[in-house]
């Protein structure tokens, strides 16, 4: 039992930080980006063929090319993606309802996976392992080293979106933006630029974690898809603006679902649960369950 | 009293508009008749789209909000009908009603957060609820049956029994009319106003006497009905439904006949939907085509089109409707204390300077 | 005095004229609004502290004051949209402080808003008609079940909303146009006659002369008095102090979220207090 708890601890870091990428997006410009998860499998699908190529029949090489410069690559692929979608999508809509800005999200989502069919199929993908070694024992629990691989990343990743948003002059652009893009930009923000940044930060950050996620389950072109629903899940906790909130939510959803999987392994009851939740949680609190003050 | 003449020429006018309606209800139930059963049965599913659709358009279109999973609110109502036809061989046209209260308390359901949230939260929820019935509900064998799917009864009514799809269609296409009727009067009714102006301004609309919430749910549970009402259909027409039968991608593709379609009355939704899913049905190399253009089409309708393909038809068609060129300065011009005690006198003057140089010159 | 009538011009049913104002203090009508003590605060924001305002039936009272003084905010407090943290609003002695917008639609209370809350892509006969909203008496399944009842229905508001526009000297075909096609004015009329439509008791106007200009403001002006010969109560605010001193018998003045002055035209007009208010330094 141990075990799960501390597998769905680490499956939950995961999640948390797919969280937290919904609520960057969300925190500036006010909206959820459907395609999140997909640009998060478009880099880690790109990751997966510089490393290890890409065969005849659409399969994914077992090579090893080196995890430096596919991962740079992947990872400025999929701010490159959240980059355009900003501009496709989110700034021509600027002035629309949020949920026509959502409508063209899912529009992109559909073109991404369209995309990502036609040049990897739909089939299981192999996964090379990202680190090798023996792992850790703490207090008598036996960690993998790719799951010290995914706290090690969590830590770095929102300790550093912390400093920025708290510390940096571009971080402080990114809240005013947030907060009231108009009054911003009259005071030389530059709302375009600030935009298109937290998306491509965003599109970073989802292909991040999509790598990290990749070696976890069955590898292919929709493994996001139920992924996405329990980022969001968290973020919602989280209220949609909180970091830490969406973070912490993100965990306890990954040791829930352990737990329960273990005991009962029906298909798809977790996502039955995780709707039951969201559906509950918006009747109940829609602020989600931790506020924030920007 | 207002002249009679422009009263008869509208008269006119109406009963045309109704006739042609008319004759194209007609055709569209009597023509296919004369084609092969795989058009007709092609056909069929074609408008049975369409009918899940136009509750997709009530939802986003009239009501401004949002729901991504429409497909499941289709398919769970299509497994009822279809198990209980297959469990207690009862003909599935019998059970229609039946899949349409499946579907609206599934719309029920999903509504439920908009008691107290923002459509944005709703249209989360019902993300996640496709998902959930996707992943859950639709490899519960107790609703989908076993891997090769259910299998209906033999469609009756009465002694009528129908064996092919040449002889169902009328059925089929009479109730679809009647469907696009009944919408018709919704459009043309105070439910129809009211959720688009909770759609344009929700505090406005609830100063004027319009209760916000209740029209919020209503137009989930409305969706809720149509999709209840094609799922049905659904089994009327193909008897046989799998869990592959209604996967989550079907609910982007009715949300992107909806959004293009834009708002107003069904036309954009009859005319996309059919292009769209007769095109991937008839056409066999549109599927790939679609998949591209289609979320691409999406894109630039929502950033280049704000009226959707419903707002273009509007436009082309008020080219052909006479107009009375008046603005607000030339009506007060016209009007003098003494005049306003008698309208009547003052639409007879205007009738007579019905040229707008004529005022403008006359403004001095 | 001898009861003398005025057509209704949206129903078209006479109405007994309400007796002028300046008749004996024994003839004076209670209240129908009373508004007291009314709080709102947006964070740290004191948006209305303590504010009362009493209106008479049958009266037109003006609520004037800089920008920013809290008066959209007291509409919203009175229709419904604004929670008051303290105070309370009463309706014909009808505690309704804690009863939501719409359900005060049903007592007789109408609102036009600063920025037109209108449906800018409907035509004017369909908001026209959304305007008559509680006034509709079928039910949603009579559309199948009685069609006859709801046709009948559905053209005894068309011609309502006809009526309406005939009061704004607007023809009937004024309802086709879209309204986002119409000038500011245009469409400023549009809603007017959509609060009209609804024959409420008690009418809040919020700025309804911004955009018009001096014929169309006289139009208003002749619009308002008829209303209030036919019993309609009017609480407006308005910038343009022209028309709030010409046709307002009672004007409260509010800045700051607190009410600065209350009293006749005249006195309002004159009192030094208002004048810095509005002009920032003390009146020469």
């Amino acid at each position: 039992m141990s075990t799960v708890v501390v597998n769905g601890l680490f499956v939950g870091i995961v999640y948390g930080l797919l969280g937290v990428g919904l609520v960057v997006v969300y925190r500036g410009s006010r909206v959820i980006n459907f395609a999140y998860g997909e640009t998060g499998m478009i880099g880690a699908f790109v990751f997966a063929e510089l490393r290890g190529g890409l065969l005849a029949n659409r399969q994914l090489g077992s090579a090893d090319h080196g995890l430096l410069v596919p991962l740079l690559a992947a990872v400025a692929v999929g701010a490159a993606v959240g980059a355009g979608t900003e501009l496709a999508v989110v700034r021509p809509l600027r002035n629309a309802s949020r949920l026509q800005v959502m409508v063209g999200t899912l529009a992109v989502d559909s073109l991404l996976l369209v995309i990502a069919v036609q040049r990897w199929g739909s089939g299981v993908q192999f996964t090379n392992p990202l680190i090798g070694g023996k792992g850790v024992r703490i207090a008598g629990l036996s960690i993998e080293p790719q799951q010290l691989l995914i706290a090690g990343c969590a830590a770095v990743t929102l300790l550093g979106l912390w400093a920025l948003y708290r510390f940096t002059s571009f971080g402080l652009r990114l809240r005013a933006s947030a907060v009231d893009p108009f009054a911003a930009g009259l005071v030389g923000v530059n709302i375009n630029l600030t935009s298109m940044a937290t998306w491509a930060l965003a599109g970073a950050l989802a292909t991040v974690s999509a790598i990290l996620i990749a070696p976890l389950g069955a590898f292919t072109t929709s493994f996001m898809i139920s992924y996405m629903v329990r980022g969001l899940a968290a973020a919602l906790v989280g209220g949609l603006t909180s970091i830490w909130g969406a973070f912490a939510a993100g965990i306890l959803l990954g040791v829930g679902e352990g737990v329960v999987t273990f005991k009962s392994p029906i298909t798809g009851v977790t996502d039955l649960a995780i709707a039951a939740l969201i559906l509950i949680l918006m009747v109940v609190r829609p602020s989600g369950l931790v506020r924030t003050a920007y | 009293m207002s002249a009679v003449v422009p009263e008869v020429s509208e008269r006119k006018q109406a009963f045309a508009k109704r006739l042609a309606i008319a004759i194209v209800a007609i055709a569209l139930v009597g023509l296919p008749l004369l084609f092969s059963q795989l058009t007709i049965y092609r056909l069929g599913v074609v408008l049975i789209f369409v009918v899940a659709a136009i509750g997709l358009h009530i939802l986003v279109n009239w009501a401004g909000e949002l729901s991504l999973c429409h497909a499941g609110m289709v398919g769970v109502p299509a497994f009822v009908v279809a198990g209980l036809s297959e469990r207690f061989d009862v003909s599935p046209l019998l059970l229609v009603p039946a899949g349409l209260v499946v579907g609206a308390g599934v719309g029920a359901i999903v509504a439920l957060p908009a008691l107290r949230a923002k459509g944005l939260q709703v249209a989360l929820v019902t993300f996640a609820v496709g998902i959930a019935i996707n992943s859950y509900f639709f490899n519960q064998s107790w609703l989908v049956g076993p891997a090769s799917g259910r299998q209906a009864a033999v469609p009756s009514l009465g002694r009528l029994t129908f064996n092919t799809s040449k002889s169902l269609y009328p059925v089929v296409g009479g109730l679809f009319v009647l469907i696009v009727l009944a919408t018709w009067g919704l459009y043309r009714s105070r439910v129809a106003r009211a959720m688009l102006w909770v759609k344009a301004d929700p505090e406005a609309a609830a100063v004027f006497g319009i209760q916000v919430r209740f029209y919020r749910i209503l137009a989930y549970v409305l969706a809720g009905a149509f999709a209840g009402l094609s799922g049905s259909l659904t089994v009327v027409w193909t008897r046989v439904v799998s869990a592959q039968s209604f996967p989550t991608t079907l609910s982007f593709t009715y949300l992107l006949v909806v959004v293009i379609a834009g708002t107003g009355f069904v036309g954009g939704v009859i005319v996309i939907g059919g292009l769209l899913e007769g095109g991937a049905l008839f056409i066999s190399s549109a599927a790939t085509w679609i998949n591209y253009m289609g979320p691409i089409g999406l894109v630039l309708s929502l950033t280049a089109n704000k009226n959707g393909i419903n707002g273009a038809m509007r436009q082309v068609l008020s080219r052909f409707e006479p107009s009375e060129p008046v603005a607000l300065d030339c009506v007060l011009d016209e009007m003098s204390p003494d005049a306003e005690s008698d309208l009547d006198s003052d639409l007879r003057r205007r009738r007579r300077n019905s040229r707008w140089s004529t005022l403008a010159g006359r403004r001095g | 005095m001898e009861p003398s009538y005025v057509v209704n011009r949206v129903s078209a049913v006479p109405v007994l004229l309400v007796a002028e104002a300046g008749a004996p203090d024994d003839q004076r009508k209670a209240p129908i609004l009373d508004v007291s003590g009314a709080s709102v605060a947006f964070g740290g924001l004191q948006a209305l502290d303590g504010v009362s305002v009493s209106v008479e039936q049958g009266a037109i009272v003006g609520l004037i004051g800089p920008n920013g003084a809290g008066k959209t905010t007291l509409f919203n407090v009175i229709s419904g949209l604004q929670k008051v943290d303290r105070g309370a609003i009463r309706l014909e002695g009808r505690d309704i402080t804690q009863m939501m917008a719409d359900r005060r639609a049903t007592l007789g209370i109408g609102r036009s808003f600063q920025n037109l809350g209108l449906m800018m892509g409907e035509s004017v006969e369909d908001n026209l008609l959304a305007a008559q909203h509680l006034a509709v008496n079928y039910r949603g399944w009579d559309i199948i079940v009685r069609p006859w009842r709801f046709i009948d229905v559905e053209r005894e508001l068309r011609k309502k909303a006809v009526n309406a526009l005939k009061v704004f000297g607007l023809p009937a075909s004024y309802g086709q146009k879209t309204l986002s096609e119409l000038s500011f004015a245009g469409a400023r009329f549009v809603e007017l006659a959509c609060v009209l439509v609804g024959q409420p008791r008690l009418m809040l106007l919020d700025e309804p002369t911004t955009g018009l200009d001096i014929r169309e403001v006289d139009r208003l002006l002749a619009v308002l008095s008829e209303l209030r010969q036919g019993g309609t109560t009017i609480l407006l605010v308005a910038h343009d102090v022209r028309f709030v001193m010409g046709v307002c018998d009672y004007v409260y003045v509010l800045a700051d979220g607190r009410l600065l002055f209350e009293g006749l035209p005249g006195a309002v007009q004159e009192n030094p207090a208002v004048i810095e208010a509005y002009l920032g330094r003390p009146a020469t």
